[in-house]
């Protein structure tokens, strides 16, 4: 069953877009990991979902309904969803009260809320916080009473917006587990934003790529903001200012980048390029990680850019995390888009 | 000094024996403070919370209005008040003028920009994310507005205490709209006044006394409504 759609969704703040989103489906009872840097719409989008704000133009269908934006529709819209901040705030009032505030909304009596409180505060291991003034509790104690404040509304959908940002690590770990258990006990569908890569590997089946406010489709890496100029004669692509990558002839000026992370091949400094015109960028290797039958390869060549090797050519290569190495691109692996 | 000792002495005595009059003109100046208080908070509230979180066209002429209505004397609304509530203004047929009922109309008039800009800028100081995680929670606009209200509780009872304490000290429009007539309208203010063109100090220093002992126990409340979370903040 398709959860949400969106067709034509733009949210324009101050005349600057920051979500374009052409169309998109989310089905329903799955997991969802919304990935991007910070500003590509990731919040926006989230405010969008959970019908707290409405799209400057487009269409948003909720459960195959076209979502009505006027006010008086969107309680029991919102009463569905339930949005868990990445700072989440919390109400001056003991933590057992801020957990009761949902329920208290839906007007549920005060006996069944107060074990309602208490159940999804025992979820989240906060039970014995239950007396304690909530807005004193630490960042990840803070974030744990918001999703047992979230559950106790029993929602068919649960947003979260960076989970685990700013959290230490004991409390990130609880976090994610306790994602991963909502969604496989209760059946809550789960869109959670992270720029964390492996965070939306170990909790969701979907991944959704935002980068500047638009899908970018499967991958999502290596997508950059630069200007390509004439220089020499060559034209190219300047990446932070830094990084300078051959393009092909195209529009001067502000551009999209685009690098396919399989398009990216590693040489060590003895190793010759396969054709001599093939420009060269230094890189040091930052990460290497196993991702199915590949293994991928943070370099640092002034920005961060991820490769993905076959097992076999990474065995093959031998470099090591902290090799300085040369990137070369394939006829292809760098698209440039205005 | 001797005389200064000795008007403070009579003073605590008739303080301590409960003078009928002198309460009386506690009671009268309660009263009237009270009740434009409590029209004022009714009214200055909503419209203080409403400014703060509505974006309008003309907002901030609004609050450049509200802010210079602040500054507005006692003896200018004590005098545009008259002019309505005499005998030959508009409102002159209810006959309301130099009872304690055309004070406090007066003194809505002056605090009533206190109240709600003082509102209006507690409520703006609270975070946003209180209003969207109340409606992300399932609450309804006015559940959300109160939720925000709840947090900015503080800043308004102190806005509520800020304009009570004006009203009680205040003395034009007691003295314009009441006419100062003993047993009826004759507040602490204006009952001070007279009895310092009179020379009599005693009973204006014990009324000072008493005005001074209202200011102290509604700080004292303030500091109590705020002690719970206020301390922790």
């Amino acid at each position: 069953m398709i959860l949400y759609e969106m067709k034509g969704v733009k949210q324009v703040f101050d005349d600057r877009t920051v979500l374009d989103i052409n169309h998109l489906e989310i089905s329903a009872g799955r997991s969802y990991a919304l990935l991007g840097p910070n500003g590509c719409g990731k919040t926006t989008m989230l405010h969008i979902l959970a019908f707290l704000r409405p799209p400057t133009c487009g269409v948003v269908h909720f459960r195959d309904r076209e979502v009505d934006w006027r006010k008086k529709f969107l309680t029991a819209l919102r009463r569905q969803v339930v949005l868990v901040d990445q700072h989440p705030i919390m109400f001056t009032n003991t933590v057992l009260k801020n957990v009761e505030y949902g329920p208290r909304m839906r007007s549920v009596p005060a006996g069944e809320r107060r074990k309602i409180a208490e159940e999804c505060l025992d979820r989240v291991g906060m039970r014995e916080f239950a007396p304690r003034p909530a807005h004193l509790l630490s960042g990840g104690e803070t974030q744990r009473v918001a999703i047992a404040r979230a559950l106790a509304c029993s929602p068919d959908v649960l947003l979260f917006d960076e989970p685990t940002a700013g959290v230490d690590v004991e409390n990130q770990a609880v976090i994610e587990g306790i994602i991963q258990d909502i969604r496989k006990e209760n059946g809550i569908s789960v869109i959670f934003s992270t720029h964390k890569r492996l965070e939306a590997s170990r909790l969701a089946q979907h991944r959704i790529f935002l980068f500047e406010g638009k899908l970018t489709g499967p991958g999502g890496e290596n997508l950059f903001s630069g200007t390509v100029v004439k220089r020499n004669g060559r034209t190219v692509c300047v990446i932070g200012g830094k990084v300078e990558l051959d393009v092909s002839a195209g529009r001067l000026g502000p551009a999209r980048v685009f690098i396919k992370p399989e398009g990216i091949r590693i040489l060590r400094p003895d190793q010759e390029p396969h054709k001599p015109s093939e420009g060269l960028v230094s890189a040091e290797v930052i990460q290497l990680t196993a991702e199915g039958d590949y293994v991928k390869v943070l370099l640092d060549m002034g920005v961060p850019i991820r490769a993905l090797l076959s097992r076999e050519e990474a065995r093959l290569s031998r470099f090591l995390v902290g090799d300085r190495v040369h990137v070369a691109f394939e006829d292809g692996a760098v698209q440039v888009s205005a | 000094m001797d005389f200064l000792i000795q008007s403070l002495s009579s003073a605590l005595n008739m303080i301590w024996s409960l003078d009928p009059e002198m309460c009386f003109i506690v009671y009268i100046s309660l009263y009237v403070s009270f009740f434009s208080t409590l029209i004022a908070s009714i009214l200055g509230v909503p419209l203080g919370f409403l400014i703060a979180v509505n974006r309008f066209r003309g907002k901030r002429a609004v609050i450049t209005v509200l802010n210079t209505l602040l500054a507005l004397p006692t003896v200018v609304i004590g005098l545009f008040a008259y002019a309505f509530l005499s005998r030959r203004g508009m409102l002159g047929f209810l006959g309301l003028l130099y009872t304690p009922k055309a004070i406090v109309i007066g003194q809505v008039i002056l605090i009533l920009p206190w109240v709600a800009a003082f509102t209006m800028t507690a409520i703006s100081r609270i975070d946003e994310r209180y209003r969207d995680t109340a409606l992300t929670l399932g609450a309804t606009g006015l559940s959300a507005s109160l939720a925000v209200a709840r947090e900015a509780r503080f800043g308004i009872l102190a806005a509520i205490i800020a304009a009570f304490g004006r009203v009680i000290a205040e003395i034009g429009i007691a003295m314009m709209l009441g006419g100062n007539i003993k047993g009826f309208t004759r507040t602490m203010t204006t009952a001070m006044a007279l009895e310092h063109n009179k020379g009599e100090f005693v009973l204006a220093v014990a009324l000072g006394i008493v005005l001074l002992t209202v200011s102290l126990l509604m700080n004292i409340v303030l500091q109590l409504a705020q002690g719970r979370y206020g301390e922790n903040r």
